[in-house]
């Protein structure tokens, strides 16, 4: 039996349940007023009901017997190993990541920071800190030997003697 | 469906995974939950009861060999039933052939508790004194009706009608779109409607 209305084809799902809420009311609401379409979904529930009423088969006698042994010429499945699979472990792995980047970069900097100080006491030059540029810290070298250069006429006469 | 939940709490997909952890009894139960209901399904596939479980063997099998890939993404049923669907649709044609050549190869066997000899395929066996209502004309009239349905009608309607599976997972289990199973269930019940419409 089919009809007309375009709604007909929803009955089916309707009958199912699976509609979305918008469409269970509006079928609902058709079906208050379509004669047709009663008919059909009436028609949908009794095949439902005929297809149902049939008995289930039971398993031959030999089934399992059967299965189990064809399953013994098959390999058990071996024990995953859980800590080789990144999907057991969940988050776990990428907080443990995170936690090391940062004490990384934490020991990298406070590395730095270090070696930094110890240069400076190391090489005893005041002009240092004023030469946080980094162009002025190119040429350290230069400002570092201006003491010598500001000496240089003095030196000079030294050499003559 | 929360699927998270769903397999939090299915029973089964703990089994599953206690079986994967090397628990054989954890299958054994799978195995003892789920096999009438798996034969049952590939009866009403291919309305032969010897054909039916020789599928119903192999779905078991393959959910046996595939254990260790297995992943709790969904119900374990949902899961079963996708392999029961291509056991079905691609084992069927096989494992008919394999019965008729060596029904041909032995043309005295009749089948039996011989167990290391293949079934033979054959009507006899959808008449066992256990399946007497079976033999009735109303359940033969909707065992010929759902023979007429295109395969994929066919495993569409009998997971929703049988299994009461929802659309979603139908659709998963036959790796296809939910409209497309919303389609073909409508369309298997309109040519069954039609087939059986003297016992509606």
């Amino acid at each position: 039996m089919t009809t007309s209305c375009n709604i007909s084809p929803m009955l089916s799902a309707y009958a199912d349940g699976q509609l979305s809420e918008k469409d269970r009311s509006r079928v609902a609401r058709h079906l208050a007023v379509c004669d047709l379409c009663r008919k059909e979904y009436a028609a949908i529930q009794s095949l439902d009901r005929l297809l149902c009423e049939g008995e289930d088969l039971t398993p031959s006698p030999g089934f399992a017997a059967e299965f189990w042994r064809n399953a013994g010429g098959l390999q058990k499945p071996k024990a995953r190993r859980r800590w080789l699979s990144w999907r057991d472990w969940g988050f776990g792995p990428v907080w443990a990541a995170a936690a090391a980047t940062m004490v990384l970069v934490f020991g990298v900097l406070l590395y730095q920071q270090t070696s930094y100080r110890s240069l400076e006491v190391a090489i005893d030059a005041p002009g240092l800190l004023l030469s946080e540029d980094l162009e002025l810290y190119e040429n350290f070298e230069i400002i570092e030997h201006l003491d010598l250069l500001e000496q240089w006429e003095a030196l000079s006469s030294m050499e003559d003697i | 469906m929360d699927i998270k939940k769903t397999t939090h709490t299915d029973p089964d997909v703990r089994r599953m995974l206690c079986f994967q952890s090397g628990d054989a009894g954890a299958f054994r139960e799978l195995f003892e939950t789920h096999q009438k209901s798996i034969i049952n399904f590939c009866f009403r596939f291919c309305q032969n009861r010897a054909l039916a479980e020789d599928l119903a063997q192999e779905v078991f099998l393959r959910v046996y060999r595939g254990a260790g890939g297995y992943r709790p993404d969904a119900r374990f049923s949902t899961w079963l039933y996708r392999i029961a669907v291509n056991v079905c649709l691609n084992e069927t044609r096989k494992i008919e052939y394999r019965a008729r050549v060596e029904s041909i190869d032995r043309p005295g066997f009749k089948g039996g508790d011989d167990t290391d000899t293949p079934r033979q395929v054959s009507d006899e066996n959808q008449a066992s004194p256990g399946d007497m209502v079976a033999s009735r004309e109303r359940d033969e009239a909707i065992a010929r009706a759902l023979t007429r349905l295109p395969e994929q009608q066919r495993i569409a309607l009998v997971l929703r009608t049988y299994q009461d599976f929802s659309y979603d997972e139908i659709a998963v289990q036959m790796s296809c779109s939910e409209g497309k199973v919303k389609t073909l269930i409508f369309r298997a019940r309109q040519t069954l409607k039609e087939l059986l419409k003297d016992y509606l």
